[in-house]
């Protein structure tokens, strides 16, 4: 996004309450163009309370946004057709055919070739040859891939898709995943909801930890260095006095944690540090087996933030 | 208001509804045993009329000198059928109209129904219309049914009674009318309630005032005349618009959707 480029969505001080519930607030956000971004949550953190005032389903109680340069509460109906959303459920008419649900949405929308939109969809999420059939006799991951084609039938710049993997196989939970690096390399904006930490581990450009409000932005990367940091880690054959005095004098900011045979370094640059670390520790006489650098997980830095315990609210 | 996707509402209604065998059936099988009750009171309650009726005393009805006593109870007897066959259709739109808007959202078509372009009013009224339409066809199927199993039983004079202009307008005007007061009514209370079955329930008491009105005419409360059904169309007529624009104003998105997740 460069300065002169508005994001595609932005949020602020979004808030919603039900009553005297609060489901969402204080919510920042700016998300630029062709950007895969992931609201990752407990249940009941307001993910999808998010989504549903992001595209004009409910109204704000307080706060301004704006989805594609339209304003909620102000141009509904414009958002609404700029947007693609995936709901939890796919919400498919059983009764109705695969071609017949995507016509239906065409209509709505005001497309022209709806046939050939309806047949470029149901091709690239491999449905083709179901195209005749009702979707109520679908298998979850079809009805799941239908859903996708629905949502992005009238080509939105914006795509809403909350737990798109929620209730699927692992084979199809990855053809979804695959569909979804596909419509970032096409350049659409995504925002992906889901409680999944390795889905938005492997999909996602950034991820917002989410619970009422934001609690941390940024790249999956970042998220993990900045929050819980990386660690660099000694496995000597044991730790002398004499290795465990060098190492100390090496790092003397007290950072370093000396066990019988590791020595344990929180740091931020564990390739700048090693050589040196790894150098005192030998010429102190130490026997080196490994050197190792322990990455925390998206999950630690999740749990770190949003705590063990999940909220057990309903959402609305 | 955009009919494209009225059309497109009321597109895929009509295809649901015609899937369903059971919905079909049991619209159906009303109007058709309002058929046979024409047709089995004109072969039973007429044929029992004694020949010398006038000589025992019966009066004719103003307006019905011409007839023969025979001819005349046809008449009466047709009349008081007219009125159910005009008020039957009410019955008919109920079921889908009361499921129209909480039936979707049972099964989660709902909320991504409501993230498209779709206004309220072009989605109440594309609700409305395609649960309206069999109704009103199947209304006109049976009247037409009704008029031509008078005219294989009776004689001209008595077919031309059911025709007069006040049964017309009935049929061709009043029926859709109060029909499509009826499923206002359903699509409201579907939209207001939580399940299926509660907006089914209320839905069928909501019809009540409409039979109810049906009723004071076959009781004598309300004598009919060409006039009292041109005021009746009218005031249906408003009362469809009235609860059209309540329906609309009244129809919540967001508590429907945030009503139960």
């Amino acid at each position: 996004m460069t300065p002169e480029e508005p994001p595609v969505i932005r949020a602020e001080s979004l808030e919603k309450r039900f009553g005297d519930r609060v489901a969402v607030e204080a919510l920042d956000l700016d998300i630029p163009a062709g950007e895969v971004f992931g609201l990752l949550g407990p249940n009941g953190a307001g993910k999808t309370t998010t989504v549903r005032m992001l595209t004009s389903l409910i109204a704000p109680t307080a706060g301004r946004a704006w989805v594609g340069g339209h304003a909620i509460g102000v141009d509904d109906q414009a958002v609404r057709a700029s947007v693609g959303v995936l709901t939890e459920v796919p919400g498919l008419y059983a009764r109705l055919t695969a071609a017949e649900n995507l016509r239906f949405h065409a209509r709505l929308h005001g497309l022209d070739d709806v046939d050939g939109r309806i047949a470029r969809y149901l091709g690239l999420l491999g449905l083709s040859d179901r195209r005749d059939d009702r979707a109520g006799g679908f298998s979850k991951g079809m009805k799941q891939k239908l859903a996708i084609a629905r949502a992005l039938l009238h080509d939105p710049q914006v795509v809403f898709l909350d737990e798109p993997t929620a209730a699927l196989d692992p084979s199809a939970a990855r053809v979804v995943r695959d569909f979804i690096t596909g419509l970032r390399d096409a350049g659409r904006t995504i925002v992906l909801c889901t409680h999944n930490l390795d889905e938005a581990q492997r999909v996602c450009d950034r991820i917002a930890i989410m619970r009422r409000t934001i609690l941390k932005v940024g790249t999956p990367e970042t998220l993990r260095t900045d929050l819980a940091g990386n660690r660099l880690v000694i496995r000597l054959r044991g730790v002398g006095e004499a290795v465990a005095k060098a190492a100390t004098a090496h790092i003397p900011d007290g950072r370093l944690a000396v066990t019988e045979t590791t020595l344990s370094l929180p740091t931020p640059d564990p390739d700048g540090e090693a050589p040196g670390l790894v150098r005192a520790v030998v010429e102190a006489g130490g026997d080196v087996l490994r050197v190792e650098v322990e990455r925390p997980t998206l999950e630690a830095v999740y749990l770190d933030l949003v705590g063990g315990d999940e909220q057990q609210e309903d959402e609305a | 208001m955009s009919w494209r996707r009225i059309r497109a509402v009321m597109a895929r209604e009509g295809l649901e509804i015609r899937r369903n065998k059971m919905v079909l059936f049991s619209m159906a099988l009303l109007p058709l045993m309002m058929v046979a009750v024409v047709i089995g009171s004109l072969l039973t309650i007429a044929e029992l009329v004694p020949a010398d009726l006038v000589k025992q005393g019966f009066t004719l009805p103003a307006g019905m000198t011409g007839l023969d006593p025979k001819q005349a109870v046809q008449v009466l007897v047709n009349d008081q059928n007219m009125l159910y066959l005009i008020l039957t259709p009410t019955l008919l739109p109920v079921v889908i109209g009361a499921y129209s808007i909480i039936g979707e959202k049972e099964a989660r078509s709902l909320e991504p129904l409501l993230s498209t372009p779709i206004r309220t009013s072009e989605l109440v009224l594309g609700k409305t219309l395609a649960a309206l339409a069999p109704a009103v066809v199947l209304g006109l199927v049976q009247f037409a049914l009704a008029i031509a199993g008078i005219a294989a039983l009776t004689s001209p004079p008595v077919v031309a009674e059911a025709l007069r202009p006040m049964w017309l307008l009935g049929a061709l005007l009043a029926m859709p009318l109060v029909a499509g007061l009826s499923t206002l009514l359903a699509v409201v209370v579907s939209a207001r309630v939580n399940d299926v079955r509660t907006a089914q329930a209320i839905s069928s008491l909501v019809v009540l005032p409409i039979v109810g009105s049906g009723i004071a005419v076959l009781v004598g409360q309300i004598y009919l005349t060409t006039g009292v059904m041109v005021a009746a169309c009218a005031i249906l007529l408003t009362l469809d618009v009235v609860v059209g624009w309540v329906a609309v104003r009244t129809f919540g998105r967001e508590s429907i959707l945030s009503r139960l997740g």
